[in-house]
């Protein structure tokens, strides 16, 4: 039954016109983020490089390839993608107790839990395809747009960062993996807006809280204040853009890159623990709450 | 003596300070068309909805169909066809897909025959892909009623019905309630503020008031002969006094709008040939229906 349940709320999910909202903005803006760097990325790249002259040497070759136009892209667009998962997540549970179908929904002979499994499992996979519907544009298409080379990755240890070249074979290997902690981090966004979902009666509410408790965590985990240093490793928001941490490489004594290393692993797999036990514990939490809540809409 | 469906004993419930619904207690027998009549807010939605599972009650128990709710909630849910309050719909989905989806959720592995079968009856057939946005609400409510059905149920429930509807879906309502007992053999459980709507349709009824059961019975039971109500509507000032000096006076109370009589329906008849004799202009004369009779005396408005 809970599958025959995910194909439904999948098939009500892509015939409500706001889905594909995300699917367009998305492509509207890595088209224009691809033309206006096919038009003129070069004069740009010189400008952003032009005081960095002494710290490190453009190589000879395409600097401007697929791979970092899709490192700009996701640098840019994962901010704002929550919403548009929350679009679709927050109006999982609420949109339906506004319109009332939730009512017959539940009148139908399933329980409240394969319910909740269902709906939040296809809210899932609505954000995985939007993230694959990203990564088409932002990393394949880019790579066909620009072609393939070295990609300038973060190079880092204690005390500085600066730029080294990542070769490109070694790096379309760290997008997929940057792709899965991408998706861990709008997973936690889903699990989150799904879980304020249960609470309200209109998806407006869900939507514009979710995006509030962004917010306010974002702007607790980038200030080093020493009371939010102290919770800062606790919020989700933390490791929104752990992504990135593929791209930062380890380096040898003589400041060279280390070929398929990933400078802090550890991080990682701490970045990767934190989103999974958000999204557990949101979930937990909405179950709890809809199995005991009294359908009044 | 029929099987009992379902057995409601004690059931309360409690929002925050208000008791909507406070130790009722029912039972519905199969083949009943079964009204449960009260105001709006007297507690029979939130009844229904514990019925469904859709709320928790706060006391009292459930037995349906042998099952106690809301334990056994998908045994007794697959035996019962809903629409609760609204026909709320997928709108930006067709017929079809409404209650092709409903049909799945059931339990059911429909065939697209079964489905037009389904909208054929309700008249929706040659809707069947059209949006659910597009539809009156009447088309609505046969649509809500296909859905109610579709899994061939036992036992139908159907809160305000005709709520939205017009005059001549009302009558269209009333006639298909009656039917899905006759034809179908199903039982049903309508719930309405409006008197007349239960009194046409219902073979046994419950009245509740304020979250609790004022009376509860068959239709032959409930109404008693003896005590119909008649309306006077007349222009003739003297008439209070000319009927005061007449036999009639004992049974006679004045109304603002008129006057009106509590006696046998028996004596309804001779009451209009008095009224003549006693040469009272007559502007209306008309039997009060028997339920409102009985709601207003019992619920003491």
């Amino acid at each position: 039954m809970v599958f025959t349940l995910i194909q439904i709320e999948l098939y009500k999910i892509f015939r409500k016109p706001r889905t594909y909202i995300g699917f367009v903005a998305i492509a509207v803006i890595v088209g224009l983020i691809q033309l206006a760097l096919k038009a003129d990325g070069q004069t740009w790249l010189k400008l952003m490089f032009s005081g960095m002259d002494d710290m490190f040497a453009i190589q000879d070759g395409n600097v401007l390839n697929g791979y970092f136009v899709c490192f700009l892209v996701l640098n840019t667009l994962l901010i704002q993608v929550p919403l548009l998962v929350a679009l679709v997540t927050g109006d999982m549970v609420a949109g339906e107790a506004n319109l009332g179908t939730l009512r017959l929904l539940l009148t139908k002979p399933i329980s409240r839990s394969e319910v909740m499994l269902a709906k939040f499992s296809a809210g899932l996979i609505y954000t995985f395809v939007l993230l694959l519907w990203m990564a088409i544009l932002a990393l394949f298409l880019s790579m066909a747009m620009f072609g393939t080379s070295d990609l300038l990755v973060n190079k880092s240890y204690a005390i500085i960062q600066f730029y080294v070249d990542a070769e490109g074979d070694d790096v379309f290997w760290r997008y997929i993996v940057a792709f899965g902690f991408a998706y861990a981090a709008l997973a936690t966004v889903a699990a989150l807006s799904f879980m304020l979902s249960v609470f309200a009666e209109n998806s407006i509410g869900p939507i514009v809280t979710t995006m509030s408790i962004i917010l306010v965590c974002t702007i607790i985990s980038t200030m080093d204040l020493p009371l939010f240093t102290k919770v800062n490793p606790f919020l989700f928001t933390s490791y929104m853009t752990s992504w990135k941490g593929m791209f930062n490489m380890a380096v040898d004594e003589n400041g060279a890159a280390i070929r398929g290393s990933v400078y802090s692993i550890n991080a990682m797999v701490q970045a990767m623990g934190v989103l999974v036990g958000h999204i557990v514990l949101f979930f937990g939490v909405a179950l709890y709450a809809f199995k005991k809540k009294d359908i009044l809409s | 003596m029929s099987n009992t469906l379902i057995s409601v004993n004690n059931l309360s419930k409690q929002f925050k300070d208000v008791h909507a619904v406070n130790g009722l207690s029912f039972t519905v027998q199969q083949g009943d068309i079964y009204g449960f009549l009260g105001q709006n807010g007297a507690g029979k939605s939130t009844s229904i909805r514990m019925l469904m599972g859709l709320i928790q009650p706060s006391g009292g128990e459930i037995n349906m169909f042998g099952y106690r709710m809301p334990e056994h909630k998908k045994d007794v849910l697959r035996q019962i066809g809903a629409i609760i309050e609204r026909p709320d719909l997928y709108k930006y989905l067709s017929a079809y897909d409404n209650l092709d989806m409903m049909a799945r959720l059931s339990g059911m592995k429909p065939t697209r025959q079964l489905l037009m079968d389904q909208l054929d009856k309700v008249g929706l057939a040659a809707r069947a892909q059209s949006k659910v946005k597009t539809f009156s609400q009447g088309m609505k409510q046969r649509l809500g009623i296909a859905i109610a059905m579709v899994h061939d149920p036992q036992l139908i429930i159907l809160d305000e019905p005709t709520n939205g509807l017009d005059p001549q879906g009302i009558a269209e309502m009333r006639h298909m309630i009656i039917n899905l007992r006759k034809e179908h053999q199903k039982t049903v459980i309508v719930s309405s503020h409006l008197l007349n709507e239960i009194e046409q349709v219902a073979t046994r009824m419950i009245i509740i008031d304020k979250g609790r059961k004022v009376i509860e019975g068959s239709t032959s039971e409930l109404f008693d002969p003896a005590n119909t109500l008649v309306e006077l509507q007349t222009n003739d000032a003297d008439a209070a006094a000319k009927i005061g000096r007449s036999t009639w006076a004992s049974r006679m109370k004045p109304e603002a709008d008129g006057l009106l009589f509590t006696l046998h329906a028996d004596d309804v008849p001779a009451l209009a040939k008095d009224l003549v004799a006693m040469d009272i202009a007559i502007d209306n004369l008309s039997k009060r229906h028997s339920l409102e009779s009985l709601f207003l005396t019992l619920t003491g408005k």
